[in-house]
């Protein structure tokens, strides 16, 4: 078994993923609270605004991810000189194609929150922005903290694509070795120690994530 | 009332879901013979195998699916094999025009001319591939090429498909071109996008296609790249799937095949007629 492909495969999946959810955080979280409060039950109201961001969302998130990948190839090649071949060169169609998606998650957690809480701040003066960092994401930092490990997991899924590209990463790996050994690869070992340690970073993402809110809720809990 | 025109709306839907099955881009059926062909991505082939009647499979499928049974018919018309050869594809300007790229390009392909070449591709596969005199094939001599100057680089970078094209690189090229102080990286990359990226410049040249595919890309994209050799052949062959009797047959999905697989069934009396005109898939 070769160990050292098994641990560079999930070093690169591992990079791609942490990368481009990081990227599509950077970008979805500001969408999705200008999705939110643009909404109709949002702080500013804009249906003009709020239409055209959907549709972007709504387009973005329909279009297939590996049709994104090539879409996106020329843009890759000019930044990074190749559009294939190495794994950084799978982040930027990752990002593309989990930001939109990110926009909708955050526009979802903050429609959880009551209407009085932020009445209560605006009443007491707060300024658009305030509401957001004060209100807004204090209340659903534990929501918003599960839904990176949602998204995370979803990158690690669409990382498959990895293999059209030749970028690389486990589950690229898992498929090349199955596309070499069709006819007997549930006999082989190497092919589920693989599988295996997918499973693993899916349960780390998941853990990290579940842990992780469960520490930031400082809600109270009626015991 | 309002529940049953739910139902009934949902049962509209199924069965226009069911029916679209049968008349897709993905399936033909010859009345004449009955027999129902179906296109089916390459990888799933094997995996798919035991659905169906019969299966047309390319030899590298069959390989590295471990394919035991010997298959009823294969391709035997030898104009195939000069056709059907696959070849390493490389930019057109790039070789006429650039010295250094020229070279490497050059060494490259007298590297996969060579018997080394023709030996391992025997003693590994069999007669299942073939590499000999009809099929490697020397196509310099029909680009005009008269370059002066260009920067040379050792590094010689080629995209391929799995097998059998990044065995033969990687176990038999490389050592060649290494022996002559090049250094040769293989990457492995989906078909459908590797004559774009070589064209881009991403890699020095490709090697997975045969001439009808090649063909297919420069419709789209004149001028951009040419073989300089043909190497090997993979024949074509129908094998006996899982449901014996049925009259139903996979061939894999993309163009250049499914039309290579349309002709082979025609040719062994499996169809009468088949969804090809101009070697174009109407389908």
């Amino acid at each position: 078994m070769d160990w050292n492909s098994i641990l560079q495969g999930a070093l690169f999946t591992l990079a791609m993923t942490l990368i481009s959810t990081a990227l599509a955080y950077l970008f979805g979280l500001p969408l999705g609270i200008v999705l939110y409060a643009t909404g109709k039950k949002g702080f500013r109201p804009n249906k003009m605004v709020n239409f055209v961001l959907g549709l972007i969302v709504n387009v973005l998130r329909s279009v297939p991810c590996l049709i994104l990948v090539v879409l996106c190839m020329p843009w890759v090649r000019a930044w990074f000189g190749v559009a294939t071949g190495k794994w950084y060169t799978m982040i930027i169609p990752l990002f593309v194609s989990t930001f939109a998606f990110v926009a909708r998650l955050v526009e979802q957690s903050l429609n959880d929150v009551a209407f009085g809480k932020l009445e209560a701040l605006r009443s007491m003066g707060a300024s658009d922005l305030q509401l957001v960092t004060k209100g807004l994401l204090v209340e659903t930092k534990p929501a918003l903290i599960s839904g990176v490990a949602v998204t995370a997991i979803n990158v690690i899924g669409y990382t498959s694509f990895a293999y059209n590209i030749g970028a690389g990463g486990l589950i690229s790996d898992i498929w090349s070795y199955y596309s070499r050994h069709t006819g007997n690869f549930q006999n082989s070992v190497e092919f589920w120690v693989m599988i295996v340690v997918v499973v693993l970073l899916v349960e780390l993402f998941q853990e990290a994530g579940l842990s992780l809110s469960k520490i930031l809720d400082k809600r109270k809990t009626a015991k | 009332m309002k529940n049953l025109n739910k139902s009934a709306l949902l049962a509209f839907a199924l069965f226009t879901l069911a029916s679209c099955g049968s008349s897709s881009k993905n399936s033909y059926t010859d009345s004449e013979t009955g027999y129902t062909v179906n296109l089916v991505s390459e990888e799933l082939l094997v995996a798919s195998m035991n659905d169906y009647g019969l299966a047309a499979l390319p030899s590298n499928t069959a390989l590295t699916g471990e394919i035991a049974i010997a298959p009823i018919a294969v391709e035997d018309d030898p104009a195939q094999v000069a056709n059907k050869a696959n070849g390493l594809a490389v930019r057109v300007n790039d070789y006429a025009n650039n010295l250094g790229y020229k070279t490497k390009i050059d060494a490259l392909t007298d590297a996969l001319l060579s018997s080394e070449v023709s030996s391992y591709v025997t003693t590994t596969w069999n007669g299942k591939i073939t590499a000999d005199a009809s099929s490697q094939i020397d196509l310099r001599g029909s680009i005009s090429a008269n370059p002066t100057s260009g920067t040379s680089s050792e590094v010689i970078k080629v995209a391929a498909s799995e097998t059998p094209h990044a065995d033969i690189l990687s176990n038999v090229v490389k050592p060649i071109l290494s022996a002559k102080g090049y250094d040769l990286q293989v990457t492995v990359l989906d078909w459908t996008i590797q004559n774009d990226t070589t064209a881009a410049g991403d890699y020095d040249a490709n090697y997975f296609q045969h001439e009808p595919y090649l063909n297919t890309y420069l419709e789209s994209n004149p001028n951009s790249l040419e073989f300089t050799c043909k190497v090997h052949y993979e024949p074509l062959g129908i094998y006996e799937g899982g449901k014996k009797g049925s009259k139903t047959i996979e061939i894999c999905n993309d163009e250049s095949n499914a039309v290579r697989a349309f002709e082979l069934l025609q040719a062994k009396g499996y169809l009468k007629t088949i969804p090809v005109k101009d070697g174009k898939l109407t389908l």
